[in-house]
């Protein structure tokens, strides 16, 4: 692992940007649908429109906007939000924690579950019970996020109610949050009262995205480990004295979690869709719903800001991807 | 002489949904303790299958149905059905056939030899590294302090197989499962690890199983050999009475068969089409006796 190498991989990043902002840009301005409409009422006179649509700088032509779009970017502004009227950075930086929080609770859920049903299944290999290991995966694969959000609202908010389905934290409770980070901040100041509330709120939207990215990641895990299972120096280790288990997660595992990982990328990507579904459906107040009313109310700084956010977010997770597999595969390492 | 195995009418078929297969029909081997004991077969013969037998890695659908494996000098849990007890054998070792792919691709050498050191370690010395480090002198690795520290994409083909021996001694086994050690080595490394492997048994008094389609072979390190074709056991004696006074039309048909480079390729005679099928056929003919 070189220094060369990261600096490369963070220089490729430039042009993978570039054209996510360019391609949002351009896709926004190309679709139909009007800020300035959504914004003003029905009552709205055309001077009215033509001053805000002068205000927000829209009655330059495209090239123009886009030129002053990236000198802003190149300053660090993402410019000011039409529906909310705030910086768009700012608004970003306030709501990503709760969107950083239950992604990371919810894949650490998924690996968890992931890794206990694939070692399971592999340990039960060619017995009836990886059977139903496998029937169980292939269920829970099958239903996305969204109906898992709905299905556990219909249970444990409504029919047996022990659940809470709305927001991040009771309401009656108050936390004077620096970060936002309301699950970690409240744990290292000792509010425990706080952190058990928001867990509570926390759990039901991160099992919904939690469930199918688990059986995704158990499922490719699983035949990355049948695959390794096959192999010689697995077969070497049981006439060594590795006993069943042992030869899983000492011999197998390690080899089997490169493919595995590599595969993981993609599935962020999924994962991070879904927040948008999930966190709409038990008004969380993460990144995912802003985006929602950001395209409702066709707000172009705000969604381009955040659709910015996103790349950045899957850029930086896939780098991390690939240092992890560089550390697990030696073979990598050398070129 | 002391027998190491001892293997009576062993039978052994892979079950498909439909039918059972049978690999081995019959199998009767005696391994002299501190024998070369070579087993050789084309390509389906069943002796590697037999190999995996003594070592207790066969595939899931394969099934022992008749006969037995005892260890004479080495008094055994039996036919315990417990799994790990009677699973850890560290007396019984293989040397694999492909060093690509046998050793962990993502483990250092070091880290797999204290591996297996520390799982079949009775009691001593506990410094590992030390110990793979001398075992690695044994196998004549030029730098053992630093094959010890790199993985196996960094060694050559014989450099890991020489490695691969060093596991197979580490635990001390009597008996040595050597499933055609040298057939993915290139010629020259083939003679040094022959040699390597002679020299070590020759210390340790080892029991070698060597599998291996090599006429040549066999008669360079083995003691004694047993010949096989569709799962029986032909011919079986000392090498030097089988090679000169071979008894069956089939081991005298392999011997017509070694290439030797002081006569000219068209005497060299292909182990005749009529003789394979009539082999198959008297297999065939055992399991239809079997079955009445």
């Amino acid at each position: 692992m070189s220094s060369s190498y990261l600096l490369n991989r963070l220089l490729l990043a430039v042009p993978t940007l570039a054209g996510a902002v360019t391609i949002t840009f351009v896709l926004l301005r190309v679709v139909p649908g009007d800020p300035i409409a959504m914004m003003t009422g029905p009552g709205a006179t055309e001077a009215d429109i033509a001053l805000l649509r002068a205000h927000y700088g829209l009655d330059h032509s495209l090239l123009r906007q886009f030129v002053i779009y990236l000198g802003q970017l190149m300053t660090g502004d993402l410019g000011t939000s039409i529906s909310l009227r705030q910086n768009v950075g700012e608004l970003i930086v306030g709501r990503l924690p709760v969107t950083i929080e239950l992604v990371l609770f919810a894949m650490l859920t998924a690996v968890s579950l992931a890794l206990a049903l694939a070692l399971k299944g592999t340990f039960w290999r060619g017995r009836w019970p990886e059977r139903i290991v496998d029937g169980f995966i292939g269920i829970v694969v099958a239903i996305p996020d969204f109906l898992w959000a709905l299905s556990l609202i219909l249970i444990l908010g409504v029919a047996i109610p022990v659940m809470p389905i709305f927001g991040r934290m009771d309401l009656t409770i108050s936390f004077d949050s620096w970060t936002n980070f309301y699950l970690i901040e409240s744990l290292l100041r000792g509010q425990l009262e706080v952190t058990r509330s928001v867990l509570h709120h926390m759990v039901l939207p991160a099992v919904s995205l939690a469930l199918p990215l688990m059986a995704i990641t158990a499922r490719v895990l699983k035949s990355c480990l049948n695959a390794e299972m096959n192999r010689e120096y697995v077969t070497l280790a049981r006439t060594r004295g590795f006993g069943r288990l042992r030869v899983i997660y000492s011999q197998a595992l390690r080899n089997a979690l490169v493919p595995a990982t590599a595969l993981s990328g993609v599935q962020f990507t999924f994962l991070i869709g879904g927040t948008v579904l999930v966190e709409r459906i038990f008004g969380y107040p993460g990144i995912g719903n802003m985006a929602i009313d950001a395209v409702i109310n066709r707000d172009l700084p705000l969604i381009q800001g955040l659709v910015l956010t996103f790349a950045v977010l899957f850029i930086a997770v896939n780098l991390l991807i690939d240092l992890f597999i560089t550390f697990l595969d030696p073979r990598l390492r050398h070129d | 002489m002391s027998s190491a195995l001892v293997i009576k009418n062993l039978h052994l078929t892979i079950d498909n949904p439909k039918d059972a297969v049978p690999i081995l029909r019959g199998i009767n081997l005696d391994l002299r303790a501190g024998e070369i004991h070579g087993l050789v077969g084309e390509s389906g013969a069943g002796k590697s299958m037999l190999g995996r037998v003594i070592l207790e890695i066969l595939p899931p659908r394969a099934k022992i149905t008749e006969g037995s494996i005892d260890y004479p000098t080495r008094p055994l849990p039996g036919k315990t059905k417990g799994r790990s007890a009677a699973r850890h054998r560290p007396h019984i070792s293989l040397i694999p056939q492909d060093p690509m792919t046998s050793l962990n691709p993502v483990k250092k050498i070091g880290k797999q030899m204290s591996e297996i050191l520390r799982l079949n370690q009775t009691g001593r010395a506990r410094n590992m590294l030390d110990q793979a480090e001398s075992l690695l002198r044994e196998v004549k690795i030029k730098n053992p302090a630093r094959v010890l520290q790199q993985y196996p994409h960094q060694l050559s083909g014989g450099m890991r197989q020489r490695a691969l021996i060093a596991m197979a001694f580490s635990t001390k086994p009597q008996i040595i499962i050597a499933d055609e050690p040298t057939t993915a080595l290139d010629v020259s490394v083939q003679r040094q690890v022959l040699c390597l492997i002679q020299d070590l048994q020759k210390q340790h008094g080892t029991t070698i199983l060597f599998i291996t389609h090599d006429l040549g072979v066999v008669a360079k390190i083995c003691n004694r050999v047993s010949l096989m074709h569709s799962g029986m056991i032909l011919e079986q004696g000392n090498v030097a009475e089988v090679f000169c006074t071979p008894t069956h039309a089939y081991t005298r048909s392999l011997l017509a068969a070694i290439p030797r480079y002081d006569r000219p390729l068209r005497e060299l005679t292909p182990v005749a089409e009529s003789l394979q099928l009539q082999l198959q056929r008297e297999a065939r003919a055992y399991d239809h006796q079997r079955r009445n």
